[in-house]
């Protein structure tokens, strides 16, 4: 009962298929789908090349093949459909098969698997379980979608307020010193404080004294909070929208962490008219190609996580 | 569920050491979660530490595999199969020690504060922590 409260308060109205319209609820799903496949297949391309484990090059293949079987799906790309032959039948499949690849991944990496790994779990669970065809079903898959950026962003931050971390920026001050860090925080701290940070040793204490560092580290807690709650409202997910992309990019400017900040874009992106969702297909396959090639050294990708 | 989740999972991250980074709690970049494992034993009122090369390899396997579960699992990973194990290899050891520290980030003193919790693993007798 709370579930299904839960469920309709993230729903939205149904947006039919047309020219005219924005882009429909159900065409918004499927590239949804098309982009989370595409994203599973090269995180575990870039996994294979990293650590050439061959479960990850297993997995590789199964979710590239997903993704390819799931353009049967996408009614512009009748070329492929046509290809296929199997058209709808081919979307359905390339979710289940995904779903069963997730459940091997999770069997394979337990007790390791990242947060994230869940919050894909969860996103190709809820594609999986409603029929992309029954409308009802296409609104409650969009609505538990659309509740994941929102518990993640506010846990996020309210896990940080109960481990009591950020009040002085301690812990950011601890990882000051880490290579991946360390460009982000020479950027927005001043040289005193970088000078005194470089300074501190275990067992600490670590902290903040500039105002800049201080407000940084209040201030990330606090947004995640803010725009978690701000997702769940109606007449404030543009703000919010536009405050989570802001957050994110700040994120990866420090933790680097680029497949999950691409992938809570694109939970993100369900929170606007589906045509967003079609703008982001190009490039966001740009961006998934040059992840795979700075992981095969062919381009230079930077540090990234 | 996914919405009540957190809530647990920093119970469990407080009361039983499980790594905050995991499990969906959502508690990455809260603090550094450091876990060390390190084994000894007593011989004749004598405490040496026992060191991975002078294990056997069922030993060594038993070392590594509580040092990842400890980090992950916090309390519910039990050394006890090692504690059993060092015991039949070491005959002349009266007491195997295991200690295992967790470091992490004091929200209130800003210090890395180390828990230490020993096993102690005595001939013909439960471990007394």
């Amino acid at each position: 009962m709370i579930g299904k409260l839960l469920l309709i308060s993230m729903r939205g109205e149904k947006v039919p298929d047309g020219h005219s319209a924005p882009l429909g609820t159900r065409a918004g799903l499927i590239i949804f789908t098309q982009l989370l496949l595409l994203h599973l297949a090269c995180r575990d391309w870039v996994r294979y090349v990293e650590n050439g484990h061959d479960f990850r090059l297993f997995l590789a293949l199964i979710f590239t093949g997903s993704f390819i079987l799931s353009l049967g799906g996408t009614s512009e790309l009748r070329l492929f459909r046509g290809f296929l032959i199997l058209g709808r039948h081919a979307f359905d499949a390339a979710r289940w098969i995904a779903l069963a690849a997730m459940c091997f991944k999770f069997q394979q990496v337990f007790p390791d698997n990242p947060n994230h790994f869940y919050v894909e779990m969860f996103a190709i669970l809820f594609l999986t379980l409603n029929k992309i065809d029954d409308e009802d079903q296409q609104l409650t898959a969009l609505a538990a979608l659309r509740w994941l950026p929102a518990i993640i962003l506010f846990w996020s931050g309210l896990q940080k307020v109960l481990y009591g971390t950020y009040f002085d920026g301690s812990y950011l001050a601890y990882h000051s010193q880490m290579p991946r860090w360390a460009p982000f925080f020479d950027m927005v701290l001043p040289a005193d404080e970088l000078r005194r940070l470089s300074e501190q040793s275990p067992p600490g204490p670590y902290g903040f004294h500039s105002l800049t560092g201080l407000l940084m580290a209040n201030v990330s807690y606090l947004s995640e909070i803010a725009v978690g709650i701000l997702l769940l409202i109606r007449k404030t997910r543009t703000i919010a929208f536009c405050w989570a992309c802001g957050l994110l990019l700040v994120m990866e400017l420090g933790a680097r962490e680029v497949f999950f900040g691409l992938l809570m874009l694109l939970l993100l992106l369900l929170y606007q008219d589906g045509r967003w969702l079609a703008r982001w297909r190009w490039p966001a396959v740009c961006i998934y190609v040059y992840l795979v090639l700075a992981a095969l050294k062919i381009v230079t990708g930077g540090v990234f996580n | 569920m996914l919405i009540l989740w957190p809530a647990g999972h920093r119970l469990a991250s407080h009361y039983a050491d499980i790594n905050p980074w995991k499990f969906c709690g959502f508690a990455m970049y809260c603090t550094p979660h450091i876990v060390t494992v390190s084994v000894g034993g007593e011989r004749l009122g004598q405490y040496d530490k026992i060191r991975p090369y002078q294990m056997s390899d069922e030993t060594k396997s038993a070392y590594s595999s509580l040092r990842k579960n400890r980090k992950t699992f916090g309390r519910f990973a039990s050394p006890n199969a090692l504690g059993e194990l060092l015991l039949h290899e070491h005959p002349d050891m009266e007491i195997i020690r295991i200690e295992v520290e967790t470091k992490r980030l004091n929200g209130r003193t800003a210090v890395l504060k180390t828990m230490k919790r020993t096993y102690n693993y005595k001939r013909d007798e439960s471990p007394e922590k």
